[in-house]
């Protein structure tokens, strides 16, 4: 960080993104050395170079001691947001997992583990701290672009009032984009093409805005790649063996993977306990129980204690 | 066959098209699992016509063509459009996506959903009334869920006799 009319001064982060030491360029010795509790207490050691980017790297206001974390404020007082999740989508339960049932609350922190995960832009994510990547990270980065928070409306947090495991409640995620809110291409070469590069074809009738395709293709099936707002690459190889899918990293993903509302925890768990009927081995399997019971115990009554010799 | 708008549909519905959807997927049960689509063309024909039998039924059915031009090399834009331009539709999908259909209609339902296969292009098929949904996915993969324990059954039975593969159960 360069202060204004002051020397560069060099922080030192710990996985969380928390500010836990600050180097002075000039002399190179630290002039901040500080802890923090769980959820952001600050416990400072050294402090000769006062600065306000404190818990998880977010700026700490001085007056009300909140941090601003983009979407919302938060109280490390409380260890809570001051306002409830929200999403740019009409969505049951923003930002919400249903297999982890800590995420239902819309205003806790990091599901309450705030020791594995980091907070990055205000809304709730359980991507472990050590898993994220710069390429993925804060979506409210963009300023006017794709990415500005600014630009989405809060919705009211569960405005169907239901819940339900569909992967549609998920909110879209936005095309991969540069700092100047350029879309970027698909993070694989071109398939057929290696020393092609991507090129944006724009596609007003198409949903997704449009395709990359390869640039200077000749041929009658050029290959493309599309993002998908679940959070993918689709790459087409030309119709050239089968369909893939990217991580935004460009790690190949099986359609489970790409999609995991609908891997094998699609099903809800009312349906999984309807699919549980009683056959054979259930009948057999709470027959045995009842034996190994009644083996087991019996087998405490009798001989009786007191006529087993002690050796 | 009538060839509906996202604002035509929501009317038809009396509610958002993404409300209804949303709505449907949570409170219809899910029918077996998911089933990967079958690569064969002649299978999805039979996949298509299986639909057909099990939903043109009793009520109206929509088919809504939600995603395209993922898989550009597996589509054809001109046959689409050929075949509504055939009865009278000119509008693009992006325009009018949604396709509305009659008891009578079984052939024009089983030829869009046949294209909608073949082209990997993600639809729902639904009934207005809101008692059976079906997802289909770009990523091959289709859910189907209904409301009722007799229809849930008739589905899984149609589906095991036809085959149909699961992709997660």
């Amino acid at each position: 960080m360069l202060p204004a009319s002051s020397t560069p001064l060099y922080y030192a982060a710990d996985m969380l993104g928390s500010s836990r030491m600050i180097f002075n360029s000039a002399t190179g010795t630290p002039c901040y050395d500080a802890d923090f509790g769980p959820f952001g207490e600050e416990r400072t050691y050294l402090s000769t170079c006062p600065q306000n980017y404190k818990f998880e790297g977010k700026e700490r206001d001085t007056e009300t001691g909140n941090d601003d974390f983009g979407a919302r404020n938060y109280s490390w007082r409380f260890g809570r947001w001051l306002s409830s999740d929200w999403s740019s989508v009409p969505v049951p339960v923003p930002y919400a997992n249903l297999l982890n049932p800590q995420t239902l609350n819309l205003y806790s922190m990091v599901s309450d583990d705030p020791e594995s995960f980091a907070d990055l832009d205000g809304h709730e994510d359980t991507t472990p701290a050590w898993e994220r990547s710069d390429g993925q990270v804060n979506p409210c980065t963009g300023s006017g672009g794709p990415n500005d928070c600014s630009a989405q409306k809060p919705q009211p947090p569960n405005p169907q009032g239901k819940l339900q495991l569909s992967d549609s409640q998920k909110p879209p995620q936005p095309p991969p984009s540069d700092k100047d809110g350029k879309p970027t291409p698909p993070p694989v070469p071109v398939p057929g093409c290696p020393t092609c590069g991507w090129k944006w074809n724009p596609d007003p009738q198409n949903p997704r805005g449009g395709t990359w395709g390869p640039d200077g293709w000749k041929g009658a099936n050029p290959p493309s790649g599309s993002w998908d707002p679940d959070g993918h690459w689709d790459i087409d190889k030309g119709g050239k063996g089968p369909r893939d899918h990217y991580d935004p990293q460009g790690n190949p993903l099986t359609p489970g993977q790409a999609h995991p509302g609908n891997a094998p925890a699609q099903q809800t768990m009312l349906d999984r306990m309807r699919s549980i009927t009683p056959g054979p081995i259930a009948r057999w399997g709470t027959a045995g129980v009842i034996i190994y019971i009644l083996i087991d115990e019996g087998s405490r009554l009798y001989p009786p204690r007191n006529l087993v010799p002690v050796p | 066959m009538k060839i509906l708008t996202k604002e035509d549909t929501d009317e038809l519905l009396g509610e958002s098209l993404d409300v209804f959807l949303n709505k449907a997927s949570g409170r219809l049960r899910l029918v077996g699992g998911t089933y990967s689509i079958p690569p064969d063309s002649g299978r999805k024909t039979a996949l298509s016509r299986l639909l057909a039998y099990m939903l043109l039924k009793n009520s109206r059915i929509c088919v809504y063509v939600s995603g395209w031009g993922v898989w550009g090399s597996a589509e054809n834009l001109d046959l689409f459009y050929g075949y509504r331009r055939s009865v009278g539709e000119s509008r693009p999908l992006i325009e009018a996506p949604v396709h509305l259909f009659e008891r009578a209609d079984e052939d024009a339902f089983v030829s869009i959903l046949c294209m909608v296969f073949y082209f990997v292009w993600d639809g729902w098929v639904f009934d207005v009334e809101g008692k059976a949904l079906v997802r289909i996915s770009h990523d091959e993969w289709l859910e189907i869920r209904a409301d009722d324990e007799e229809t849930i059954k008739e589905f899984a039975t149609e589906l095991e006799n036809y085959g149909m593969p699961f992709l997660a159960r």
